[in-house]
């Protein structure tokens, strides 16, 4: 089976988040794996180790600088890399950007999709419900449990007072939860080994698209500026008697904060 | 001179420093109250191949240079200094095997040492031959195609969990340091027993005992190097590991920093949190001052030994000026959280009361001043 592993390029979690003019600026800020792509690949790479013909291949949209990222997450054990590089990848929707990687899917060829549930970046959560949809491929999607047996792929999500169970055949796209699995750590050697792997770098062109396909042209949505989450003013303590306390608060909450 | 890494050993160095903060930060205390050998983090790092960065790739190991595994061994303490010192110890005996040994003595011990399945510990000091190891009176007396050794090493760090032990003897006190002879001894032979683990001050997450050696036969092959080339094994694998201390106490300091910097941000008095009075400020300028100079004279260190230059002197300046710095970082961390910096409940007293082995073994900071004063006489 040739099982693609979708990554996105994002910041780390740890990361300083400025804005400036409206966008995010990205010097000084150091750039990883999707923390959820990680539990598709640590799942790719158990049906891999459970024995079998299995090939585990990275998927990469980004700017040329995903290309980091991408060997990232061939250093945790995959075979192949693949990154789209364009400089539109930052204008893409979500819409595009499942476009862009259904149009790589189709040229790389694939049996079984993983990809997380949502980018810790954006989190639009629709990217591989998308490419999905666009491939005519069955879905599911915020999974914690999946058994793969006789090319039949049976997942479980956590829904509102419950697991719910889905079945389907391959290939599919399973977007992956936390718990579904815990991700390794790259192993020093499989580090190493990266950059005696296969790693192909698509254009647009490569994979049948054109600049009229992406970024804002492309694009049903347009990000128009980013702004910092506004600081929080500091809590005030009400001292005093309960009598006059009370009274103080309902007054404030009645005149300053205007909520009752 | 470029310590600047490349992208390979800048992921390496990444992975360290997110084992470090996710794996081993949380469980410092924990490890260190065992009075145990941690195993499970032992063979966790073998299973990620941290032991072998230093060896060539057709040993199996990484083929990296010295600058990265110091790198990763200053990662690595700044998570947990028990676990940085024995990742240093082992790989260093480990390391000196596969330098000195037959090419059969190296397949039989390296992989498995690489691998994390054995443990390897380093046996010179002696009850009376600490610093001056040449006095050394461990013997090694010729016999039926091996030797048989009689003595007692002291101070050993893993002590009884230790699988295998690089042991120095003399074949001939006559000879002084030219009679020193290093022979790999197998947990199990016959004649071999351990003291009871040493009551120490710190540094609890790993054993320290004696290593009794009774009769205890050891065949030829299990010689590493010639006969009378042990001190030179010894010295040259001492070279590699005081730039490892330098490396574990830089990774100390900088846990003792952060976690006392957490501190001073968050603790108010008169008002304020008390990161803001200039008195702390001046605290943690100069803990940052010697962290980094302490990092760039161990970088400078560890890059001359990877280039297969001279470093002796260079090694000895990092473990000196390291060790001694760490020390005073970690005094001032404890100053800086107060009472709450003196209770084990925080994480830095005990920090302290590790650091002080380090200007102590790997050669005291005495003897370091005396390999740096030969360099001028």
């Amino acid at each position: 089976m040739k099982i693609v592993c979708l990554v996105k390029e994002v910041p780390d979690s740890e990361a300083k988040i400025t804005v400036e003019n409206g966008k995010i600026k990205e010097t000084g800020v150091k750039f990883i794996v999707n923390p959820y792509d990680e539990y598709g690949i640590e799942e790719a790479l158990k049906i891999k180790e459970a024995g079998g013909e299995h090939q585990v291949f990275i998927l990469t949209f980004g700017t040329e600088r995903a290309k980091k990222v991408m060997e990232s997450a061939m250093a945790l054990g995959a075979d192949e890399g693949f990154l789209v590089a364009d400089g539109s990848a930052p204008d893409c929707d979500s819409h595009t950007t499942a476009k862009v990687l259904a149009a790589a899917l189709n040229k790389i060829g694939f049996d079984m999709i993983f990809c997380g549930k949502q980018a810790i970046d954006d989190d639009s959560s629709q990217v591989g419900v998308r490419v999905a949809e666009m491939l005519s491929l069955g879905h599911a999607s915020v999974v914690n449990k999946f058994e793969l047996t006789d090319g039949k792929v049976k997942v479980e999500r956590q829904i509102q007072g419950g697991q719910e169970v889905i079945e389907m055949p391959v290939p599919c796209v399973i977007t992956c939860q936390k718990g579904l699995n815990d991700p390794r750590y790259p192993s020093l050697k499989n580090i190493m080994a990266v950059k005696k792997k296969p790693r192909t770098v698509f254009t647009l062109d490569d994979i049948g698209l054109s600049a009229d396909d992406v970024g804002v042209n492309g694009s049903f949505v347009e990000v128009t500026k980013f702004e910092p989450p506004l600081e929080k003013a500091p809590g005030r303590v009400i001292e005093g008697e309960p009598e006059d306390t009370a009274k103080e608060l309902i007054r404030s909450l009645r005149e300053e904060a205007k909520v009752i | 001179m470029d310590f600047a890494l490349d992208e390979t050993s800048e992921q390496i160095r990444d992975l360290a420093r997110d084992f470090a903060t996710n794996e081993l930060a949380p469980r410092m205390a924990e490890i260190d109250d065992a009075h145990a050998h941690p195993w499970d983090i032992f063979k966790q790092l073998g299973e990620l191949g941290f032991y072998g960065i230093i060896f060539p790739e057709e040993a199996g190991g990484l083929g990296l240079d010295f600058l990265t595994y110091a790198i990763v061994l200053e990662e690595i303490a700044t998570g947990c200094f028990n676990t940085g010192l024995m990742m240093g110890v082992h790989t260093m005996s480990t390391h000196a095997t596969y330098t000195w040994g037959s090419k059969e003595l190296s397949e039989k011990y390296v992989p498995q040492c690489m691998a994390g399945e054995k443990l390897f510990a380093f046996a010179l000091s002696e009850p009376d031959y600490g610093s001056d190891a040449a006095g050394i009176k461990t013997r090694a007396v010729k016999k039926d195609g091996g030797y048989v050794i009689n003595g007692t090493k002291a101070w050993i760090t893993f002590g009884e969990a230790a699988d295998y032990f690089l042991v120095m003897a003399t074949v001939d006190p006559e000879l002084k340091s030219k009679g020193i002879t290093a022979f790999i001894v197998e947990k199990g032979w016959d004649g071999l027993s351990f003291g009871e683990p040493e009551k120490k001050m710190g540094g609890n997450g790993l054993i320290t005992s004696q290593v009794i050696l009774e009769d205890v036969f050891v065949p030829e092959e299990n010689r590493v190097g010639d006969e009378g080339v042990g001190l030179k094994i010894a010295l040259g694998a001492l070279d590699g590991g005081r730039i490892g201390i330098a490396a574990n106490a830089t990774g100390v300091m900088r846990r003792a920093f952060d976690e006392s910097l957490k501190y001073a941000k968050e603790r108010i008095q008169f008002g304020r949190e008390i990161i803001r009075f200039q008195s702390m400020q001046f605290k943690f300028a100069d803990m940052a001052a010697k962290i980094e100079a302490s990092s760039l004279l161990t970088k400078k260190a560890a890059w001359l030994k990877g280039k297969g230059l001279p470093c002796t002197k260079e090694a000895s300046i990092a473990k000196l000026i390291s060790t001694d710095f760490a020390n005073e970082v970690c005094s001032e961390a404890v100053q800086v959280m107060g009472a709450y910096g003196y209770m084990q409940d925080y994480p830095v007293e005990r920090l302290l009361r590790y650091i002080k082995c380090t200007q102590i073994f790997e050669g005291t900071n005495e003897i370091q001043r005396i390999v740096i004063a030969k360099h001028f006489m």
